[in-house]
């Protein structure tokens, strides 16, 4: 195991919040011995852009995002974010240094109010109870988050909202990357839709690098800058959205094939 | 919502406190004295465990040996050392919260059902070598511990332990209503996600580890001083059961909770002493059971439910807002 590097102070200061770009190179990861997940995964999520990962069931997505957060074996290859080695980095350090993931599964604290839900996402930060209430203050302004259900137990809220507090938990920080994974999974149209605004203004509005794993492939396109399609822990095909858009059946019929290769082959 | 019933719930639970200390004022007969203390000892006890197995998520079956660690450093520090003895149960307090700043460094690494075995083996060997160290312990007869008070003890233990169980909710209360309030239910519900945003979450563990085991070695230095005695016993696992049955029937993880099932335990050895102790403990474990079948949340649920039943209507926000309506909650 390769020793992992403490980036505390450093990583304590927020770097200037300059968007950069994010950049996995050659990643390899194996949850266990001689089985690699991935098997050398280039993808580029470019500043101010979204960027979205799409593939079968199984093709090492999640994987992807939570190798880049510090919570998957890395095995090989490099991540880098702005040019800073962040491979392998405690989640925590990627944190303060503007990496936010938002996990597929739910992570909301059911039990917590949506606003201690929000306090915890700036935990790093707890000392700063000015800057605290403010940035929590900005982002229910800014994802028009109802009043009365700020201090309403998360439990309570619509998978939608739920989902929504959570994206607004990870930008307590100001993190200039965000990692969704599969923001909209389970949500009705009409919730995804909205979900899908508000991921949609990040880079404009705030000046967020969004990289985006989602499996409902027509609505994500539509918002999302470049595309790239994961196979088996492979780059199987990459493009801009409008380029992926047009090829889209003939990219999903291959995973077709493929899902049934991969499974004589294991 | 929150507020109001949570407020009554606290009123309930301070009124039966101060119910108990009345009923000793009122009637100082020996026996309701008697079992004005032990509603205290249990007090102190099943609050504490509730403290660390409710509010912070680590369920410990090694709250009785901090107690009797307690009870046992108090003892021989005033045999021995020939301290007073309210200064000794001090010390043995502090001793048991070093044993549980100890083992809660050596279980961290441990969780659910391998932490709870790990707390429990520790509380297995403690009480082999108490027994088998009979030149240090005393062994299975135990060992005499001085008096705290002179002349009228069990009057002066009831507003001792009065004034320690108001000390611990007082605390508990600062406790809960700061950060670290936040943070416990957060390890609790939801460590990996809690670690993520930056909490140390281990940290924060073995300090209400060895917190909680102050006060269970509080709780076993007052009860030795009381009883003038200490036996191994103590740290059973029966007794453990019963410290963990009353925090279940009165609502784990809620403020109350505890002091309205050592109520309830307490009232049912105060009327089936007479009968032998298999019929306390016989008649506790059916309500255990019944708790746990029926009433989830223990007594402290029920009651919340039929609050919330009396001011119903304009509470049930999901009624004025069906588009907001808890949809699917997922519990990982
Ligand atoms: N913690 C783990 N330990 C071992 N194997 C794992 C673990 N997590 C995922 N895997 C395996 O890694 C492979 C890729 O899983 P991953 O969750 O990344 O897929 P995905 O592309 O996100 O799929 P989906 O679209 O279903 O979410 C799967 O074969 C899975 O069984
Ligand atoms: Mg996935």
């Amino acid at each position: 195991m390769i020793t992992r590097p403490r980036r505390t102070e450093a990583a304590a200061k927020p770097s200037g919040r300059v968007p950069v770009d994010l950049v996995a190179t050659g990643l390899r990861v194996a949850y266990e011995r001689d089985v690699e997940i991935l098997r050398g995964v280039e993808i580029t999520a470019a500043a101010r852009r979204i960027s979205l990962v799409i593939g079968p069931n199984g093709a090492g997505k999640s994987t992807f995002l939570k190798a880049v957060a510090g919570l998957a074996p890395v095995t090989g290859g490099l991540v880098t974010l702005g040019g800073v080695d962040i491979t392998r980095w405690r989640p925590r350090d990627l944190l303060a240094h503007g990496v936010a993931l938002v996990p597929q599964n739910g992570t909301l604290f059911p039990a917590m109010t949506v606003r201690e839900n929000l306090q915890m996402g700036g935990w790093l930060r707890r000392r700063e109870k000015a800057w605290l209430g403010e940035s929590i203050e900005a982002v229910v302004n800014r994802f028009n988050l109802p009043r009365h259900l700020v201090d309403r137990r998360a439990g309570d809220l619509s998978g939608g909202q739920q989902k929504l507090v959570e994206i607004m938990r990870s930008m307590i920080m100001t993190p200039t990357t965000l990692l969704l994974d599969e923001p909209t999974a389970g949500l009705s149209p009409k919730m995804a839709s909205q979900v899908y605004e508000q991921i949609a203004a990040l880079p404009g509005d705030l000046g967020v690098t969004v990289l985006l794993v989602d499996q409902n492939v027509r609505s994500s396109l539509a918002i999302s800058d470049d595309v790239y399609v994961l196979a088996m822990g492979l780059n199987n095909d990459r493009g801009t959205a409008r380029d992926i858009t047009e090829r889209l059946g003939e990219i999903t019929a291959g995973w077709l094939r493929q899902g049934v290769s991969g499974a004589v082959k294991s | 919502m929150r507020s109001n019933p949570e407020k009554l719930k606290l009123l309930f639970a301070a009124l039966a406190v101060v119910a108990a200390a009345a009923l000793a004022y009122l009637i100082p007969s020996p026996t309701v004295l008697d079992a004005v203390v032990y509603f205290f000892y249990f007090l102190m006890l099943a609050a504490s465990w509730n403290l660390l197995a409710g509010i912070c998520g680590q369920m410990s079956f090694a709250h009785m040996a901090f107690c009797v660690t307690g009870a046992y450093v108090a003892a021989s520090t005033a045999n021995v050392l020939g301290l007073p003895m309210a200064a000794a149960v001090v010390v043995g307090a502090l001793a048991a919260a070093c044993a549980g700043l100890f083992v809660g460094i050596f279980t961290l690494r441990f969780r659910d059902i391998t932490f709870s075995l790990a707390t429990f083996a520790f509380a297995g060997v403690l009480t082999s070598w108490l027994i088998g160290a009979s030149d240090i312990t005393g062994g299975s007869n135990g060992m005499s511990a001085p008096p705290i008070f002179s002349g009228d003890q069990a009057r002066a233990f009831v507003w001792l332990g009065l004034a320690l169980s108001v000390v611990f909710f007082a605390l508990q209360w600062l406790l809960l209503s700061s950060r670290w309030g936040i943070l416990m239910r957060a390890v609790r519900d939801r460590e990996p996600v809690a670690r993520g945003l930056g909490v140390k979450a281990t940290h924060l563990k073995v300090a209400v580890f060895a917190y909680t085991a102050f006060w269970a070695g509080l709780a076993g230095g007052y009860f030795a001083a009381y009883t003038e005695y200490v036996t191994p016993t103590m740290a059973g696992l029966e007794n453990m059961g019963l410290v963990l049955g009353m925090v279940i029937v009165g609502g784990i993880g809620t403020v109350a909770g505890p002091v309205l099932g050592t109520l309830v335990f307490r009232f049912i050895d105060f009327f089936t002493r007479g009968y032998g102790g298999e019929y306390t403990v016989f008649t506790f474990a059916l309500i255990l059971l019944v708790t746990m079948l029926f009433l989830r949340d223990g007594a402290m649920g029920l009651i919340t439910a039929t609050l919330r039943r009396f001011r119903a209507p304009q509470e049930r926000w999901h009624a004025a807002q069906p588009a907001a309506a808890p949809g699917a909650t997922p519990e990982s």
